[in-house]
């Protein structure tokens, strides 16, 4: 997960971004994983803020601030 | 034709097990293999209860829809209900074969909970649901490639339109005593060896190592802090937490992230098998949950639609069930009027007429808003609101402690708080957990309504108010849903400051697509509800309403009746007789068990602005708040004359008096009571709910005490600010 330099949260409405990893040290890691947080998953910013909206795959997903700092992304 | 007289050999019922994630459908599919009817949510995590049917046309085989759930890696109390099931630990044995339900426009994700079933090494069946939305999204899935990669069969259904139901029944009776997928994520070898290890020290080093068991163990091994460590490391001692640690550091050090491993090693294999058997026969474009989210997760616009639905709601709750419930009004009172024209006086009249008739209508009155109420919250559920309704609403929930998670059951919790609690099992941190569990009782559940109902309609003039567009009845109606709300607040950010202090917990909730409520899907909801309602109307709300009737009537002194006897043959006109009526009824309820109770306690509620007949009714109503009505019903009628153009409990109430002929209600008396019932905690069934899923009686206590020492320090509050302002 070297090289990113951005976590979910610093991204715009309308970025597409690919996740680099998600911080262990984070509680709903392990969650936040399994729900497809993975490395290489590409999301999408649909409305940033706290919580965001995001798009990953065929999902939407609410985060709250903690988690979407939790994980790291390279803008695409 | 010959009869066989050898006994016929009993088949062993088969348990098969309903799992996948939250929002696949599963609930609608157990309905359609079952004809089991079973409502059908759309936010994560409310099947809690465990439902079971036989599959249909097949007697030996038993249908167990599971709570859905994300991973075996069990967070919420609902995901370790999943576990247990699957691992066959009580209540149920080991299941015979899994049914995967998977959602077929979002595979991926949904394939993840599958790769881990399958290492179970229980036979199973995948059902492909939604298929037809895959297909508008532009998706087209290999089934026959899906079965080969997966090593089970993969049967396409669409359990909303009952389509490849009974192929999929055929595959479950087939894959039965079928073998089970070979199939296993392959693990960096770090992992596998410590795996090995740890599966060899919970075994003891003796006994041979099941597939499942090996499953628990990986659970256990990746996921720190979880459902599964915990549970073990209770039953093995702290030496198997040491032992953990000491794996997890070699995982670390051979450089792999444990939180991530499993995922990363299964999203993997998952993007292969899709890369094989998922086409994209058009260009996804933006679908139109996308469009309608811009304004429905929009912080103000989003938050003004929330308010206009609400409102909504309320305002038809108070309009559309009106004529219904004035209709039901005057059928129980011509069927009273009806059962003292036949029966003799006495008791027995007095049962059947004050305690029954009078005890029934009084609630059986408040069945059509219920059901309005349902309605709506069934609607929106269906429809995939709520979960847009919780994140708009998890940036104000956190100002005081709890996170969006909790508006779920506590929005619940404004139709029934039992389910509400039930639903606090998707909160995964304890103390938000406890928070929500401790304030929906505070909600203004549909047992309230009927206090409120009867007060509003006796007592608040149908002013409009805004040009028409709404009444002050209904205004007020929804003054009394936030007043509950309103309390909630500070009491759950001085509980997060006190008794369950700690950290809050980031938001994480998945919010399904948009798609047309189904009308069998609401229509079962709205049914159940209502079912539930009269049943508890018919026995608990029913039997409290005739002891208090037979409380108010016992004992029945003859020297009161010889009493009124001389002075009516004074009387000189009807009037006077109607009035010796009246005292004669009076002075019975004063000198029965009930009247002595409640003017004991007089003193207490006087400064509500009640008389002894409300804080009679207000004790009586323990059991179950809705009591209430009833009792005032009963009571109100024993003391009142049986006059036969009497309409209903409204104008009973609105003729009663004090002893110097000051009515009892006025509007200062009616808020008073109906903020008294907002903030009570006169509920049986909520106080049994707190104690199972909190483990301890301390915390159903709290919520008794402090919701009653609220509700009448509000209602004293309430009336001395009315008697001055009105």
């Amino acid at each position: 997960m070297s090289g990113s330099s951005q976590r979910l949260h610093e991204l715009d409405l309308g970025d597409v971004a690919r996740i680099a990893g998600v911080e262990a040290a984070q509680a709903a890691a392990k969650r936040m994983s399994d729900m497809g947080f993975v490395r290489g998953a590409v999301v999408e910013m649909l409305r940033p803020g706290a919580p965001c909206l995001l798009r990953i795959g065929g999902t939407y997903v609410g985060l709250g601030f903690e988690n979407q700092r939790s994980v790291l992304v390279d803008r695409v | 034709m010959s009869v066989s007289l050898a006994l016929p050999t009993v088949p062993r019922v088969r348990t098969v097990l309903l799992a996948g994630n939250p929002n696949t459908g599963k609930s609608t599919l157990f309905n359609a293999l079952t004809g089991f009817r079973q409502r059908v949510a759309n936010y994560p995590g409310t099947t809690v209860e465990r439902r079971s049917g036989l599959l249909r046309a097949h007697t030996g085989i038993e249908l167990v829809d599971l709570p859905g759930a994300y991973s075996l890696a069990a967070r919420g109390a609902d995901e370790a209900i999943v576990l247990d099931a699957l691992l066959g630990r009580a209540p149920d044995r080991g299941p015979d074969l899994l049914i995967s339900v998977v959602d077929a426009s979002n595979l991926g994700r949904n394939l993840f909970l599958t790769t881990q079933l399958l290492e179970l090494g229980i036979p199973m069946v995948v059902a492909l649901n939604m298929m037809d939305v895959a297909e508008a999204f532009g998706v087209r899935i290999d089934a026959a490639a899906l079965s080969a990669e997966l090593g089970v069969p993969v049967i396409p259904v669409v359990a909303i339109k009952q389509a490849g139901i009974d192929t999929l029944a055929r595959a479950i009776d087939e894959a039965l005593d079928g073998p089970c997928s070979q199939h296993c994520a392959t693990f960096p070898d770090c992992v596998c060896a410590e795996l090995d290890g740890l599966c060899d020290s919970l075994a003891h080093g003796a006994g041979e190592t099941t597939r499942t068991s090996r499953v628990e163990a990986m659970q256990t091994l990746l996921d720190p802090g979880g459902y599964h460590e915990s549970r073990l490391v209770q039953r093995c001692g702290r030496g198997l937490a040491e032992e953990l640690a000491e794996r997890r550091k070699r995982i670390a050090s051979a450089g792999e992230s444990l939180v991530e491993i499993e995922a990363r090693v299964r999203y993997a294999w998952i993007d292969r098998v899709l890369h094989r058997v998922v086409a994209h026969t058009t260009h996804p474009r933006r679908s139109r949950t996308e469009v309608a989210d811009r304004v429905l997760t929009h912080p103000i616009a989003g938050l003004a639609v929330l308010l206009v639905l609400m409102g909504a709601c309320f305002q038809s709750v108070y309009a559309w069930s009106s004529p219904v419930m004035e209709f039901i009004d005057g059928s129980f009172a011509a069927l009273g009027q009806m059962l003292t024209r036949w029966l003799p006086d006495g008791a027995l009249q007095s049962l059947m007429v004050n305690g029954v008739v009078a005890g029934a209508g009084a609630v059986l009155i408040f069945l059509p808003q219920i059901l309005v109420l349902f309605l709506f919250i069934a609607i929106l559920e269906d429809g995939g609101y709520m979960a847009r309704a919780a994140f708009l609403l998890d940036r104000w929930m956190r100002l005081f402690g709890l996170n969006g998670k909790s508006f779920i059951p506590l929005l619940s919790s404004f139709a029934c708080a039992v389910p509400g609690i039930l639903s606090t099992r998707t909160i995964e941190n304890r103390r938000d957990r406890f928070v929500t569990i401790l304030i929906a009782p505070l909600m203004s559940c549909s047992a309230r309504l009927p206090v409120y109902v009867l007060m509003i309609g006796a007592f608040v003039p149908a002013t409009p108010l805004l040009g028409g567009l709404i009444g002050l009845q209904a205004t007020t109606l929804l003054a009394m849903y936030f007043v509950g709300a309103a309390v909630a607040i500070p009491v759950a950010w001085i509980l997060k400051k006190t008794v369950l202090k700690g950290p809050g917990q980031s938001f994480l909730l998945e919010l399904p697509s948009f798609k047309w409520p189904t009308a069998r899907v609401v229509f079962f909801r709205v049914y159940e509800q209502g079912k539930a309602f009269c049943t508890s109307a018919g026995t608990m709300i029913f039997a409290v309403a005739i002891v208090i009737w037979a409380l108010g009537y016992y004992p029945h002194p003859a020297s009161i009746a010889a009493n009124h006897e001389t002075l009516r043959a004074e009387a000189r006109n009807d009037e006077a007789r109607a009035e010796i009526d009246r005292q004669e009824a009076g002075a019975y309820l004063r000198q029965s068990v009930l009247g002595r109770m409640g003017q004991w306690i007089e003193p207490a509620v006087r400064p509500l602005g009640w008389d002894w007949r409300i804080g009679t009714a207000a004790i009586a109503s323990f059991p179950a708040r809705e009591v209430v009505v009833a009792t005032l019903g009963t009571i109100y009628n024993l003391g009142a004359d049986h006059d036969e153009e009497s309409a209903g409990l409204r104008a009973t109430l609105q003729a009663a008096t004090w002893p110097d002929g000051r009515p009892v209600f006025n509007l200062a008396v009616a808020l008073s009571l109906m903020v008294f019932f907002a903030l009570c905690c006169q509920c049986g069934a909520t106080l049994a709910t707190i104690r199972r899923e909190t483990g301890s009686w301390s915390w159903p206590l709290l919520t008794f005490v402090y919701m009653t020492g609220l509700a009448y320090v509000a209602a004293w509050l309430t009336y001395q600010a009315a008697i001055r302002i009105v």
